[in-house]
């Protein structure tokens, strides 16, 4: 089955533990197979899914640890 | 309305400010204001929501988290 491989905008970490928390908890999502955050990037690389996951409820998971998800358009 | 404070495992700005960040969508809706203390890894929440529906917020963050009591 094709993963979808997404980049999402994360804003508001300042250091290697905001990067560990948000990898952490992504990876337990159902679907979720790749996760990588980059601090100095300020956003994450996700590689999920699609029949199980969607970037909607990543990026609300990430939103609901508290950080800002601007949206890419 | 009363004033109810969590222990958060904080280790950094960033972690305490997701958890007033997270608080703070909850202004208006339960939520009247936020305290946070870094160094004494306290929240301090005044809020008509209970105490379990903040601990569920803030565990969203991600952060261990313990419900202390009502101040």
């Amino acid at each position: 089955q094709e993963l979808v491989a997404v980049r999402v905008p994360i804003i508001g970490m300042t250091c290697q533990s905001c990067v560990k928390s948000i990898e952490g908890s992504v990876s337990e999502m159902p679907g979720v197979h790749h996760v990588k955050v980059e601090l100095s990037e300020k956003a994450g690389y996700f590689r999920y899914d699609p029949r199980v996951c969607s970037v909607e409820a990543i990026r609300s998971h990430i939103e609901d640890m508290g950080f800002e998800v601007p949206s890419e358009n | 309305m009363s004033t109810h404070v969590f222990n958060v495992e904080m280790t950094c700005e960033g972690c305490s400010s997701a958890v007033e960040r997270v608080l703070n969508r909850l202004k208006g809706q339960g939520v009247e204001s936020v305290s946070i203390s870094l160094p004494e890894q306290k929240v301090v929440v005044k809020s008509t929501l209970s105490g379990d529906q903040l601990l569920d917020v803030i565990k969203k963050t991600g952060k261990k988290t313990t419900y202390v009591g009502i101040q």
